[in-house]
């Protein structure tokens, strides 16, 4: 994948500086997911929003997530709607990108070896989870504060 | 999905984050008024370049009643 750069229709203004990319100019978020490997993962429990740092792996156009047992996160994400943000330089600028889709747990056998040797690893005795997301939108910016 | 410059986004899905999110369509990406679009959020006032799913809608700004004529994206970016 690589980052590209749209000309919209119907933006009049330009603006361009050393620390933001050029108005028009955007990153693939794929992109930026794939250079990213943890990211912020916000979920709804009974007491609102949650957000933990979580690692992840691109496998295709899904995320993998394997999380512990002990990890909140993992009770409350299967079969729930959940934002993945990640933030990570291309293009030599920085770019925040918040995937939204529903997330869901998958049985062990059914990651790949090659997929999990990229998610965390949890001693034996620990209970742990895998949890695929697939986001159904997705949009990226400069990260600016 | 198609939009152009005016029309609003509603992203239903966004409800975990708060509310539902609704931004404005300030440029598109091709003529043919498909996605990705740059979009202004009310909620923060960013702009981002959203690629929408199909928890996305758009809603035209002159449609008099923009819910029932609300057009449902039903293709992936």
């Amino acid at each position: 994948m690589t980052a590209h750069s749209v000309q919209f229709r119907g933006s009049g203004r330009t603006h361009e500086n050393q620390s933001s990319p050029p108005r028009n100019h955007y990153a693939n978020p794929w992109q930026v997911l794939s250079e990213a490997n943890d990211g912020r993962l916000l979920f709804l429990t009974g007491h609102g929003v949650r957000a933990v740092v979580v690692q992840y792996t691109l496998a295709g156009e899904e995320i993998m997530l394997h999380l512990p047992d002990f990890n909140e996160a993992t009770h409350y994400v299967s079969n729930s709607h959940v934002v993945l943000e990640a933030i990570a330089p291309v293009d030599g600028y920085r770019w925040k990108v918040s995937a939204s889709g529903d997330a869901a747990e998958i049985p062990d056998h059914d990651v790949l070896a090659a997929t999990a040797a990229h998610l965390e690893q949890w001693p034996t005795g620990i209970a742990s989870r895998y949890i695929v997301i697939k986001p159904t939108s997705l949009d990226v910016a400069p990260d600016e504060p | 999905m198609k939009a152009e410059v005016g029309d609003l986004v509603v992203v239903a899905s966004r409800k975990l984050l708060g509310q539902v999110r609704v931004g404005e369509v300030i440029a598109v990406g091709d003529s043919s008024g498909g996605g990705p679009y740059r979009v202004r959020w009310s909620d923060d006032g960013r702009e981002t370049l959203f690629f929408p799913g199909p928890d996305a809608h758009v809603e035209h700004p002159s449609d008099k009643h923009p819910d029932a004529q609300a057009e449902t994206v039903s293709d992936k970016q």
